[in-house]
């Protein structure tokens, strides 16, 4: 078996519920190190050889390490630090390829959710205490909260895109972290070039997207946390491929000056926390970056109005209420291989 | 003419020889004009004729598509009544699978009812019963083996 047979492409979501094959294992490599601030896993199911595992873990770090590289906010040299700190620009600047994805993907995904999903929040995530490395005058100086009405700046545009030459003019400074973590997924997934029989799991930072067959022959097993704290799951999804993302407050969270509670999953409306009455939602989708968009904007939608949102999407969505309790979409149902109590 | 000539060889007394009368000669002009009235009479007849043969062939022209219309008209006539027809089949047969469904229904209704008496007496005699007191809900099952978990984001490498 080769490892250049063929590769592995990003699978659609599909249920993995009932199954039937052996169950003769397989074997399994495990590589894993630190990337984006968080664990960076890889499992790979499958006769594949230690050099070609070796080769496949090597690609997708680097697939990662550039992906970091270019979009951190946490990394003084990364390409968005240089960006925002630029801002204002008068004249568009050149961009790398994977900067550029990634500036026109939340862009559309700031479209597309309505403005509920929007980079910009940099500028609160940094007055409320959740700072990366300096961003620049543009995010200390500004302060939404003052003369330009809040519902105006949602509307306004905030990237100007000239694709030929991956040109672009940012107005405002971003953050790309929760769609950033998404791209690094899809990109390091098609980096692996796995051959088709084989199957791989990549995980970062409770993120994951997984394809390709287990080494039992069954669906790829995945819990879903409990936001509380607990060691097990609250639930186990059985998925055959695709992608699983979390948005939680059970790790970034903190108290602010004033000693209210705060989290890192910021309402664009209102420029603090959102998500009322919700612990955490997960949804599975066919690509990590939208996953994760889907996951967060469910999330600022609360308690009252995301359900609904799911629905109507079809989106799989598990979520976590504040009283513990754990609840699907029709969507996620079939899913859904096991619950707590 | 011959019949002029042989007039006109008679005697003058209008007598032939064995005394019969003969009627007088008739000049030839009269017989030619009385020729040329008769043509006269035959062509103006042929014109008439052709005059009224164009009229009868304009007018079932102009009749026919109405005739066409009236035969369609007609044809169409005799579809609807057989469509009618087969309509009035189909719901003599609808009336009687209703009417037979009816009284199944009927027939199910009465053996619910049978049904939710007997239900009814059966749970007054399993309140009667008495069931032994649980103490703590079994335990839920423990989950499957998993290959990963998604979660909050941010968490140190342990």
């Amino acid at each position: 078996m080769t490892a250049s047979s063929g590769s592995l492409r990003l699978p659609a979501i599909q249920s993995g519920t009932t199954w039937s094959g052996s169950s003769s294992a397989g074997a399994v490599r495990r590589y894993e190190r630190s990337a984006m601030g968080s664990p960076l896993r890889l499992q790979i199911h499958g006769e594949l050889s230690a050099t070609q595992g070796e080769g496949a873990w090597n690609r997708a770090s680097e697939d990662i390490e550039a992906t970091e590289q270019a979009l951190s906010r946490f990394r003084d040299d990364s390409e968005l630090t240089l960006l925002n700190r630029a801002i204002p620009r008068p004249e568009p600047v050149a961009t790398t390829r994977r900067l550029y994805r990634a500036l026109a993907e939340a862009e559309r995904a700031w479209r597309v959710t309505g403005g509920w999903f929007d980079p910009r929040i940099l500028r609160d995530l940094e007055r409320m205490g959740y700072r990366g490395v300096p961003q620049g005058a543009a995010v200390s100086a500004a302060d939404d909260d003052g003369s330009d009405a809040r519902s105006t700046w949602r509307r306004r545009p905030w990237l100007v895109r000239h694709p030929r030459r991956h040109m672009i003019e940012l107005l405002e400074p971003v953050d790309l972290g929760g769609i950033g973590k998404g791209l690094a997924l899809r990109w390091a997934w098609h980096a692996l070039s796995l051959p088709r029989s084989v199957g791989a799991l990549l995980e970062a930072g409770g993120d994951l997207v997984l394809g390709g067959p287990t080494s039992d022959g069954g669906p790829w097993m995945v819990g879903i946390e409990d936001p509380a704290g607990a060691p097990g799951p609250l639930a186990v999804t059985a998925l055959r491929g695709g992608a699983l993302c979390t948005s939680s407050v059970r790790i970034n969270h903190w108290v602010g000056d004033d000693g209210r509670p705060l989290h890192h999953l910021v309402d664009p409306r209102t420029g603090q926390p959102g998500g009322a009455g919700l612990l955490a939602v997960s949804v599975a989708a066919a690509d990590p970056a939208w996953a994760e968009v889907w996951s967060k904007t469910l999330f600022l939608l609360g308690r009252s109005r995301m359900g609904d949102a799911a629905r109507r999407r079809g989106l799989a969505a598990w979520w976590v209420e504040a009283d513990g309790s754990l609840h699907m979409t029709p969507a996620a149902r079939p899913l859904t291989a096991w619950t707590a109590a | 003419v011959s019949e002029a000539v042989r007039l006109a060889a008679r005697p003058a007394d209008g007598r032939g020889r064995t005394g019969t009368r003969f009627w007088a000669p008739v000049p030839l002009h009269v017989v030619l004009i009385g020729g040329a009235s008769c043509a006269m009479y035959a062509v103006s007849l042929a014109g008439v004729n052709q005059l009224q043969s164009a009229n009868a062939q304009a007018l079932a022209a102009d009749r026919a598509p109405a005739a066409q219309a009236v035969t369609a008209l007609t044809q169409n006539t005799d579809q609807v009544q057989a469509a009618v027809t087969q309509a009035q089949a189909a719901l003599a047969k609808t009336t009687a699978q209703y009417d037979a469904l009816t009284k199944r229904l009927a027939d199910l209704e009465s053996r619910l009812s049978t049904a939710a008496s007997t239900v009814g007496a059966a749970s007054q005699q399993a309140s009667l019963a008495k069931l032994p007191t649980i103490h703590a809900a079994p335990a839920a099952a423990a989950p499957p083996a998993i290959h990963a978990t998604s979660g909050a984001s941010g968490a140190p490498l342990p």
